[in-house]
C-alpha cells in the first residue's frame, strides 16, 4: 500500500527534551518539559510537562514582544543553565495567558529561559526588574 | 499599612518567632536578614505573582492558541 510522506522536515512538529532541575513556580515538581514547535502554532510554541502533558503553556519568544528585554539570571540560573557561553545561543521565552474576551497577555516578569546546548532550562522571576507580570500583546478596545 | 523607620543594623519582630534586620540599605535597595520558623513561607513577591500567573496560564485550548498564532505572526511581504 502506498504511503504519502511530507518531504518537508519544516511542516512536522518538532519537540526536545528539557530539564527543569527547579520546576517552574507553582509546578515545581515537573522537573521535564518537551518543547513543541508546530508549524500551525509558530511563532507560538509549546512547553509541556513530560510528568503530566496536561500541564503546557504557550509561549512566545520575548523579543518578538518587546524591543530592549534586558535579561538577569542569577548565579543559580546560570549553574542551572550549564553555565552557557554565549548568551545570544539562549532561547528566552514569555509564557502567555490567554483570558476570554481579553486579549492574550505575556509573563515578562518571569521568562523561561532555554539552553539548548545542554537541553536544560529556568523559569527566571527578574525579581527588581519592573517587567509586568501580563503584559498586554494587543491594545484592549474601548467603547467610545 | 504599619510603617516602621529602621537603619541598618537594626530589626524588628513580627510575632515571637520572625525577625527581620536591615543589613544594608544604600538608595535604590535594601539587603533585609530574615530569621523565621522553617514552616513560615518567606519568598520574594514577584515569585509569588508568577505562581499565580503560571496556574491561570497552564493548559490553554488548542483552538485559542491557532487563533493567536495567525494574529503573532508577522505580516508576509
Amino acid at each position: 500500500m502506498a504511503s504519502t510522506i511530507d518531504p518537508t522536515p519544516e511542516a512536522q512538529p518538532r519537540s526536545a527534551s528539557y530539564a527543569f532541575p527547579a520546576g517552574i513556580p507553582a509546578f515545581e515538581t515537573h522537573t521535564r518539559f518537551r518543547l513543541v514547535e508546530n508549524p500551525a502554532f509558530a511563532p507560538i510554541v509549546l512547553l509541556e510537562s513530560e510528568l503530566d502533558p496536561a500541564v503546557r503553556f504557550a509561549c512566545a519568544p520575548v523579543a518578538l514582544i518587546v524591543e530592549n528585554y534586558r535579561l538577569e539570571l542569577s548565579e543559580d540560573e546560570m549553574e542551572l543553565l550549564g553555565r552557557p557561553a554565549d548568551p545570544a545561543s539562549l532561547l528566552v521565552l514569555a509564557i502567555l495567558t490567554f483570558r476570554e474576551g481579553r486579549p492574550p497577555t505575556a509573563n515578562l516578569l518571569a521568562p523561561v529561559v532555554l539552553n539548548p546546548a545542554t537541553a536544560t532550562g529556568v523559569q527566571s522571576v527578574q525579581c527588581g526588574a519592573s517587567w509586568p507580570v501580563m503584559y498586554p500583546l494587543r491594545e484592549e478596545t474601548s467603547c467610545s | 499599612m504599619l510603617v516602621i523607620r529602621r537603619k541598618e543594623g537594626q530589626a524588628i519582630r513580627i510575632g515571637d518567632s520572625i525577625r527581620i534586620e536591615v543589613l544594608e540599605s544604600s538608595p535604590n535597595r535594601v539587603k533585609l536578614g530574615i530569621t523565621a520558623p522553617p514552616d513560615v513561607r518567606v519568598v520574594r513577591e514577584e515569585v509569588l505573582l508568577a505562581e499565580a500567573q503560571n496556574r491561570q496560564s497552564a493548559a490553554p485550548p488548542t483552538e485559542t492558541i491557532l487563533r493567536w498564532a495567525s494574529e503573532l505572526r508577522p505580516p508576509v511581504r
